[in-house]
């Protein structure tokens, strides 16, 4: 599978401006549907962090009397099935699904990104080893693998991090790795290491700064599919525990009241729909961005 | 996905429960008597509406949550109890009081002395392979029951049983080592679905998935996990005995399976499926549909918090008072059962013939409950633990009472696990305050025993009331039938007074059935359920769906 | 090439050597007791004989290191156990559901073939332009709804509202094609635009790639119209890594028929996995892990022998 970035590309970034991080955004900004992204993704983090301010009642309060009523001007969106505010619930709830999304496709690329490195340098039978693991991984349909992880470590925020990571990881191990594979061969690091550059110099300064960039599309696009991830396994009964709200836990008791509360089904999903959404038009932006020209090459597979 | 409030759920309590109490009883008075000979036009049920005209035709379709699985009763699983009694019908059944005392397969008991009942068979009945229903089937399919090599799982409930003699073709002698009030609940239940003694014989493991039984349907064909087929029977012995040669009406049923009941609704709206149990939340759509008949009706469940009385705070009667003050029955009612529930005030469903009407349910008084903790030494906040089952109504209901108790300074540590988890917690007393109630309420004794009395199979050690153990057992051996009574509405009360445990409401149920489906008397089912249910079949207006 | 092809079916068979291993530690690290699970519908908690000798049938008795063995070899020699949920022999479950799933991943394919390709094409054709940002949101927009939410969405507007098609359920072909067709309908709908985003996009790379290509604009150059230009040189070339992707995303197709089957109740592989999983049935869960597994793997072999084919620089950089 050819995932390892084309050597051109490579020494492009790395040679482009003394600040790729600038010029990234710069790139991404002019690609229209990911500043929609940004956009979108600002609002979202915007709202978890102010959701004390703007929602209109606690997450918490219940109104047994009026249960999964419709929308009304007490309550925008209606109630769920024990008298809560939807939209209090929602908006609460986008900072249980984008903390579960962040941190999990960070801890995925933190331990990721070490065990590739770690492969890429050593080489030969660590390598082999660890890379014959990655693909024993790959064999599983990621959800599948997830969802009897979650399983097996019980419900809560922390094993639905936990879970994701754990599989995760894979992606980024062999984004690391290929980056290593392919900078060990240039010319310039064959002849700093002959000198006696030590190999955590050679990476700090070399790998790592060309890394940044496919790993942050990575990472973006990591957070959609772990907030995918998230309200998928929520759905299916495990995640976070209630009361709780996160969109995927809402997604999945709206289901059950679908002909007498269709919004509180619909809500949720059109929350968590925009936010991969947003994420993947940012990502591919960067991936644009990064790579114009071979993209087919390129491919980090979900 | 969601298996809420379905087959499974009800399984879980009834047969665990059931078996454990039956097969620890001690000794028991018989409690029925003789019954004179039943003839099916004799019984204040058989009665039908000679100006409705029934039409044959049609498929009836269902949907279920979950594949029956296995089609033997004494083998598990067996996943769907309703499909089961379309083909396999029972020697005795219950009445409009949840008592077991309708003969149906069994046209007359004689009991010769509380250790010995003599029992006829009903005449004119074949099985669905044109083998004779006769006490030699009987007899064999209950010797098979209990041999340990049939790998049943019920074969415990006729632990009691000594031996099952054949007198001649209809009547059988049932000999018990101990006085066995529990009979007739036995014969209501699992051991007593009649099976062909041929087909046992022949092949028993394919009777799993080719049952062959009496009653008014015949399995087609099973596809796991996706339906159910059943054509007609035309040699329905009870169509021929109550004079209506038409019936069943159907040509056949079909059983689909879904297990989301958005889905299952959404089904039965676009008339691709004519009846559903509907979710609670979907009676009042069903209600404004003009395609629908929704008929509702009570159901002999009931939802309670148990206390861990011996092992946990819970063993100051304060305390237990605070918490049951504290839930607001009626709000609990409307917002988690919407409206379909009926407040509790003890074990028994208002419509069981041991329910004690002097009782009544606790006050909602979170005043009462702040001042009892304070007495108790609690003021500051009190913190418990437990359990509670993860389907969706579950985790509404924990939430919902979790709010209330901290409404009044009460932390209801709660988890939400499934029942298999729990039950390991609830064996090691792991919980302060957990899900308790009960399914199935017919025998009096099952119920109390299995939650009160040390050898229960729900109790664990976790409630210890001499008064109400003196009670059970005296029930058992009591035969007189309004001398039992008292003394359950005896133990009513004594539970009821040491708040022994929350009682929250009893079960309603509401059923929806498409316009065109026909013959539901509402009254009649009230009065005589079971035996009302299956006596009355339905039909199809115009004989097509 | 022999020498490439046999290192890369070396390497197929330790990752399946450590898949198998995998798959039997995830099976058992699952808390809950599976027997309990099974039982609690029908057996007294506390009758330990009846417990254990269920336990010992199942051969759960023994210790880890010989469940593993014994498991391993029934399985290899086709016995692949018996289910402790549903106590059907798990090979059988696997026979009845396996052509279910099947229409669905085709029908999916399909779906997505017919939505995928044609925007791909236009999106390459059209660089930069509305139509192309169309294509690449819708395309994205595809692949981020959650298909489980889309899936209640389509049965609320098409089953609810508009009773076109059947909410749920599913007819066997063979037993009436109509209704089977109209049954499948909004589930590989569903589950091929997902996948039909993906194609989108690579189909619209990999044309722009080959457009770029030197002989491309010498073809340009030489005169051709447009048309023939793209009929002519670019399509096919393009399509290559077409075909792998429809190949490889049969693995994200079966998550999705997870979530499909589940809400539309049909009863496929997908929604016997969920069930597995939630009941803890072993002999299921691993029988299901190693087949999924193995899809993968062997289709991944092929690719790889594929493209070691097709181009040699891939055989030494290996």
């Amino acid at each position: 599978m050819t995932d390892l970035i084309h050597p051109a590309a490579a020494v492009a970034v790395s040679s482009a401006s003394r600040n790729p991080a600038l010029a990234l955004l710069r790139a991404v900004a002019r690609h229209r549907l990911a500043s929609v992204g940004l956009v979108i993704i600002a609002t979202l983090i915007i709202v978890a962090v102010f959701a004390p301010v703007l929602a209109p009642y606690s997450p918490f309060q219940q109104d047994l009397y009026h249960v999964l009523a419709p929308p009304s001007r007490l309550h925008l969106l209606g109630t769920d099935n024990l008298g809560r505010d939807l939209l209090s619930r929602l908006l609460y709830g986008a900072r249980v699904s984008l903390f579960v999304g962040i941190v999990s496709s960070l801890v995925s690329a933190v331990i990721g990104v070490v065990i590739g490195l770690i492969a890429g340098f050593r080489g030969g039978m660590v390598d082999a080893i660890i890379m014959r693991i990655t693909d024993a991984f790959l064999c599983f349909p990621p959800l599948i693998f997830i969802l009897a992880m979650s399983a097996a470590l019980g419900p809560g925020l922390q094993n639905v991090i936990l879970a994701f990571a754990l599989f995760g990881w894979t992606y980024f191990a062999r984004l690391a790795r290929g980056q290593v594979l392919l900078v060990r061969e240039l010319p310039f690091i064959e002849a700093a290491r002959s000198v006696g550059v030590p190999a955590s110099r050679i990476m700090f300064r070399h790998i790592l700064p060309n890394i940044v960039a496919p790993l942050l599309v990575a990472i973006t696009i990591g957070i959609g599919s772990a907030i995918l991830v998230e309200s998928g396994v929520s759905f299916l009964g495990l995640g976070v525990q209630p009361p709780t709200a996160s969109w995927g836990k809402e997604l999945r008791v709206g289901f059950t009241y679908l002909e007498a509360a269709p919004l509180f089904s619909i809500a949720p999903g059109v929350m968590i729909s925009l936010a991969i959404i947003a994420f993947n038009f940012v990502g591919d932006g960067l991936r644009d961005a990064l790579d114009p020209r071979l993209r087919g090459a390129n491919r980090v597979s979900r | 996905m969601d298996h809420d409030l379905d087959r499974r759920e009800f399984t879980v309590g009834f047969l665990t429960a059931s078996f454990a109490a039956l097969a620890l009883r001690p000794t028991a008075a018989g409690a029925a008597t003789e019954s004179p000979g039943a003839a099916v036009l004799d019984q204040p049920w058989a009665v039908w509406d000679e100006d409705a005209k029934p039409i044959r035709g049609g498929i009836f379709r269902i949907a279920a949550a979950q594949y029956i699985g296995k089609m033997n009763p004494n083998h598990w699983p067996v996943l769907d109890w309703v499909s089961m009694g379309y083909f396999h019908e029972r020697l005795m059944m219950n009445d409009g009081s949840y008592n077991s005392t309708v003969l149906w397969l069994a046209e007359k008991l004689s009991w010769e002395s509380p250790q010995e009942v003599v029992m006829t068979l009903r005449e004119g009945v074949t099985f669905h392979d044109g083998s004779p229903f006769d006490a030699k089937s009987v007899k064999y399919q209950i010797d098979w029951i209990r041999n340990p090599a049939s790998k049943t799982w019920d074969a415990g409930w006729l632990a009691q049983l000594d031996a099952v003699e054949v007198v001649d073709d209809r009547t059988l002698r049932w000999k018990f080592k101990t006085p066995w009030a529990g009979f007739n609940g036995v014969m209501a239940n699992v051991p007593g679905y009649v099976m062909s003694a041929r087909a046992l014989h022949d092949d028993v493991d394919k009777y799993d998935s080719q049952p062959v039984g009496t009653g008014p349907y015949i399995v087609e064909e099973g596809s796991p996990d996706n339906y159910l087929k059943l054509k007609r029977n035309p040699n329905w012995w009870f169509a021929k005995a109550s004079g209506h040669p038409d019936m069943p009406y159907f040509d056949g049923i079909l059983v689909t399976i879904v297990p989301d009941p958005a889905v299952r609704l959404a089904n039965l709206r676009a008339g691709k499926i004519d009846v559903l149990l509907l979710d609670k939340s979907q009676y009042a759509v069903a209600k404004t549909d003009p395609g629908l008949n929704v008929h509702r009706y009570p159901g002999n469940h009931v939802m309670a918090l148990r206390f861990n009385n011996t092992k946990s705070v819970f063993q100051d009667i304060r305390l237990r008072k605070a918490v049951s003050h504290a839930i607001d029955r009626k709000a609990l009612i409307a917002g988690t059962q919407f409206g379909l529930a009926r407040l509790a005030s003890c074990m028994y469903p208002e419509d069981h013939w041991c329910h004690n009407p002097n009782l009544k349910a606790v006050t909602y008084d979170p005043d009462l409950s702040k001042k009892l903790l304070a007495e108790a030494g609690y003021g500051g906040g009190l913190t418990v633990k437990g359990y509670f089952n993860n389907t969706t109504m579950g985790q509404t209901i924990a939430e919902a009472v979790k709010g209330m108790l901290a409404q009044v300074g009460i932390d209801w540590q709660v988890d939400l696990m499934a029942p298999a988890a729990y039950a390991t917690r609830m064996q090691k007393m792991d919980y302060d305050l957990a899900q308790g109630g009960w399914i199935w309420i017919y025998d009096p004794d099952l119920m109390p025993t299995g939650l009160y009395h040390p050898q229960g199979g729900f109790n664990f050690g976790r409630s210890k009331n001499d008064a109400a153990i003196a009670l059970i057992e005296a029930g058992r051996k009591e035969t007189d039938l309004e001398k039992r009574r008292a003394i359950y509405w005896q133990l009513e009360e004594v539970l009821y007074n040491s708040y022994e445990d929350a009682w929250l409401w009893w079960e309603e149920t509401a059923t929806a059935y498409r316009k065109q489906v026909e013959g539901w008397n509402q009254e009649g089912f009230l009065k005589y359920q079971d035996a009302w249910f299956w006596s009355h079949p339905l039909w199809f207006k115009d004989g097509k769906a | 090439m022999g020498k490439y092809i046999g290192i890369r079916l070396a390497h197929a068979l330790v990752i399946l050597a450590i898949v198998v291993v995998l798959v039997f530690i995830i099976a058992r690290i699952i808390p809950g007791d599976a027997i309990m699970a099974a039982m609690a519908g029908s057996v007294d908690l506390h009758d330990p004989s009846v417990v254990e000798r269920v336990r010992h049938q199942y051969g759960l008795d023994q210790s880890i290191p010989v469940q593993f063995a014994v498991w391993l070899g029934e399985f290899l020699r086709g016995d692949w156990g018996t289910s402790i949920g549903t106590g059907q022999k798990v090979l059988d479950m696997f026979v009845q559901r396996l052509p279910v799933t099947l229409e669905l991943f085709v029908g999916a394919t399909l779906w997505s073939i017919a939505v995928g390709l044609p925007a791909g094409i236009l999106g390459a054709l059209k660089r930069n332009s509305a139509a192309d940002i169309a294509v690449t949101a819708g395309a994205i927009i595809g692949v981020s709804l959650p298909p489980f939410w889309e899936a209640i969405v389509l049965i609320y507007l098409f089953a609810v509202l508009l009773p076109i098609f059947p909410p749920s359920g599913y007819v066997p072909f063979f037993e009436h094609p109509l209704l089977n067709l109209r049954a499948v309908v909004l589930p590989t709908f569903v589950l091929g635009t997902h996948s039909g985003g993906l194609l989108a996009r690579y189909v619209r790379s990999s044309l722009l790639e080959v457009l770029g290509q030197d002989y491309v604009r010498t073809a340009r150059a030489k005169g051709f119209s447009e048309a023939a230009v793209i009929a002519r040189h670019a399509l096919k070339p393009g399509m290559i890594p077409v075909v792998t992707v429809i190949g490889l995303s049969w693995g994200g197709l079966l998550a999705g028929a997870f979530f499909i089957e589940v809400v539309f109740a049909i009863p496929g592989l997908g929604r016997m996995s969920v069930d597995a999983i939630f009941q803890k049935d072993y002999p299921v869960m691993q029988a299901m892990l190693i087949v999924v597994s193995l899809n993968v793997l062997l289709v991944n072999l092929l690719v790889d022998i594929l493209y070691g084919y097709l181009d040699p620089r891939v055989r030494v950089r290996g």
